[in-house]
């Protein structure tokens, strides 16, 4: 991948290092972020995706270690950052939802205290000017301005999340890690901010990795994605692509094991009741900018047995 | 895959005009805020009723209120036509918690950082029965095999698991004191795809094999629609509409219902999302000024009462309240809270 990359990403690999064992969470993964660019990270639970966006932040803790690669961020060496250089990193450069957005909330304080705090903090802003923004990006996702006197307790799950999302917009970084930002919003509200996002992303300009669960939501709303399994890339292309063409077995298996909203209700099978991938090699072209890992022998047998099950709603 | 449930029998689990109120404000501002309006909902013995409804519309108030963690303003709760509330004042017995039980929305807060995944569920299994050295271990293996979780991870702490995995623990224990009805509170919503089926298809067998009521709180149609007998749609702390979860979905007969489903997300639709649309469906949400069901016999509409219409035949247990109520007290939700644009357009 080239250089023109906002985030460049190149042969990372993350491990947790235990006594009895060390699990290696991220797999020499490469890949990288245009200016503007939606890259969606997608793959099972578990294989690595939030370490990666801890990663990109620097904020793994022990055990964690990075065993190798690097991670350029607008050409800079974003493992060699001191503290000062990370505090401006963080939340100007590249700002994040994370997945426990819920909890990330401090617990004594109130919502539009936590958030007159981000700009104080990094801005030259008075007090009043800070209530201002505060009370306005509220509003942009949803939440009443009365609520900046409310404590986190007192906001239902989805509530929390969007004041979290709001707080990471609100310097208008140059990125936006969301790890799974939706996952306690219902589907109105979710679409809504999501086509808020976008709209300030297109205005702005602004790159987003964005992490879900969700593959729906994430072809609709990605450029570029890639999909993991177990601490590596198994695929990674536009998302139309790997919607319509999914070439891993493990990508087609996971556009397919969504029940259906219409039609007959018909039984599904999850991924990972049994079948695991056990080798998966390094990515090749199986198109115009389009990755794919070759699958093993092994592993084909085993994983065609359990899609078939697994597609049965589908087609 | 519809479970015959009969609806003559005795509720597993009812409640009755359930309402809870929050204080809102500080001490000069006091504000009530009704996040539950009156709730009426039912449940048979092994039945799965999906609870779906905006952000913020009471559906972890009503879980909560159920499970004694929260306590309501007023209203009644019966387990197996018993009213708790009257027969246990105060807090819930041990029996009514080892009968009916919990799984949170979010797996990082339920489980406390210091202690082994093992310490968990042993706790919870020591709450039903004294068992020790292999027997433990045992019922350990199998719970932990359950929820399709390695047996390794035993000694693992909260940490060091995934968001998916730490929330497939939770449900193991749940299920580790044998309960009749479980709460599950968007227990699959931090879970890939592919091990959110697994998880489904493992609540569904436990109804399946040991008659376990299910309320299962979802903000994903498709799965609630693959899961659940029933779907039941909370709209700004009440019920706006009920029914079986194929004809419900099939055939939505409240604007917000139909906002909902109208709102999943697809890619073949892609860019379909339109603000302009979206807003007169929220204008008929919030103020409608026709009922379709206007000349329903016996169920006149109202403005003032939230009377509800049957949908279809009775068979389809479909009911929808009517379009033209509206709440006296303005109910906790507010992400529909209507624009100055919404309400002049
Ligand atoms: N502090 C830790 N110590 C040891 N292992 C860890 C730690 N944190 C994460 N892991 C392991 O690293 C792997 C990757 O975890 P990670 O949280 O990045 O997954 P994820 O892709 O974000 O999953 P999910 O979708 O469930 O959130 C998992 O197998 C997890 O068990
Ligand atoms: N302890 C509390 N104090 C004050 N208000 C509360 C409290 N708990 C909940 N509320 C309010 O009650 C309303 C309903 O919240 P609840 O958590 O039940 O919503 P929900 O339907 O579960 O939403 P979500 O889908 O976002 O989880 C919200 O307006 C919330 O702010
Ligand atoms: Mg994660
Ligand atoms: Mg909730």
């Amino acid at each position: 991948m080239s250089n023109d990359k906002l985030l460049d990403i190149k042969n990372l690999t993350v491990q947790y290092r235990g006594d009895v064992r060390t699990t290696t969470a991220v797999d020499d993964v490469s890949f990288g972020i245009a200016e503007g660019e939606i890259f969606g990270l997608a793959g099972e639970s578990g294989c690595g995706k939030s370490t990666i966006a801890n990663t990109i932040l620097r904020l793994l803790k022990y055990p964690a270690e990075v065993a190798g690669g690097s991670i350029m961020f607008n050409g800079r060496d974003v493992l060699a950052l001191n503290g000062e250089e990370l505090r401006q990193f963080r939340w100007r450069e590249v700002a994040m939802v994370f997945q426990s957005a819920m909890n990330s909330l401090n617990p004594v304080l109130t919502i539009g205290e936590q958030m007159r705090d981000i700009f104080t903090a990094h801005l030259p802003v008075t007090k009043r000017e800070a209530d201002a923004r505060c009370g306005e990006l509220l509003e942009m996702v949803q939440i009443d301005q009365g609520r900046l006197k409310s404590f986190p307790h007192q906001l239902s799950g989805g509530m929390r999340q969007r004041v979290v999302i709001a707080m990471a917009v609100a310097l208008r970084p140059r990125m936006l890690i969301l790890d799974e930002p939706t996952t306690a919003l219902d589907v109105v509200v979710q679409q809504e901010i999501m086509a808020e996002i976008k709209t300030l992303q297109a205005e702005l300009g602004f790159s987003v990795l964005f992490i879900t669960h969700d593959m729906s939501l994430m072809v609709e709303l990605s450029h570029q994605m890639a999909v993991m399994y177990s601490g590596r890339i198994v695929e990674q292309g536009p998302a139309s692509t790997l919607h319509h063409r999914a070439a891993h077995l493990y990508t087609r298996a996971l556009m397919n094991a969504f029940p259906p909203i219409t039609g007959e209700r018909v039984e599904l099978r999850g991924l990972g009741e049994g079948v695991r991938l056990r080798r998966i090699d390094n990515l090749a072209p199986v198109g115009p900018n389009h990755w794919a890992a070759p699958i093993s022998d092994e592993d084909r047998m085993s994983l065609a047995q359990q899609s078939t099950g697994a597609e049965g709603g589908q087609q | 895959m519809t479970a015959t449930t009969t609806t003559t029998a005795t509720p597993i689990l009812e409640t009755r005009a359930l309402v809870k109120e929050f204080q809102q404000g500080g001490f000069l501002s006091k504000r009530m805020l009704r996040a539950l309006g009156g709730v009426d909902v039912s449940i048979q013995p092994g039945e799965i009723l999906a609870l779906v409804g905006e952000s913020g519309s009471g559906k972890s108030t009503l879980a909560r209120c159920i499970a004694r963690l929260e306590k309501p303003t007023s209203g009644q709760i019966l387990l197996d036509g018993v009213d708790v509330l009257t027969t246990e004042k105060g807090h819930a017995s041990r029996e009514y918690r080892g009968r009916l039980q919990m799984v949170f929305q979010d797996p990082f807060g339920s489980l406390n950082p210091v202690h082994r995944i093992s310490h968990f569920l042993e706790r919870a299994i020591r709450n039903q029965e004294r068992l020790t050295g292999a027997a433990l271990e045992e019922r350990l293996e199998s719970l932990m095999a359950r929820v399709d979780l390695d047996a390794n991870m035993l000694a693992s702490y909260p940490h060091e698991l995934s968001g998916g995995q730490r929330q497939r623990v939770a449900i193991a224990r749940a299920l580790a004191v044998d309960p009749k009805v479980i709460l599950a509170d968007e227990p699959t919503s931090m879970l890939d795809v592919s091990v959110r089926i697994g998880v489904l298809n493992l609540m569904r067998a436990l109804r399946d094999d040991k008659g376990i009521a299910m309320i299962y709180i979802t903000h994903d149609l498709a799965s609630a629609r693959y899961l659940a007998d029933r779907i039941a749609v909370l709209f700004a702390g009440e019920l706006v509409e009920e029914g079986e979860s194929l004809e419900i979905l099939a055939n939505p007969a409240h604007p917000y219902t139909e906002l909902l489903v109208s709102a999943v997300p697809d890619p073949d639709r892609a860019g379909s999302y339109d603000p302009e649309r979206r807003a007169q469906l929220r204008q008929r949400v919030l103020a409608a000024d026709s009922c379709p069901f206007d000349g329903d016999p016996g169920n006149p509409c109202s403005r003032t009462e939230p009377v509800r219409h049957r949908v279809g035949d009775a068979g389809l247990r479909h009911l929808v309240r009517c379009h033209l109520y509206r709440p006296a007290t303005a109910a906790g939700a507010n992400a529909l809270v209507p624009t100055v644009e919404d309400v002049a357009s």
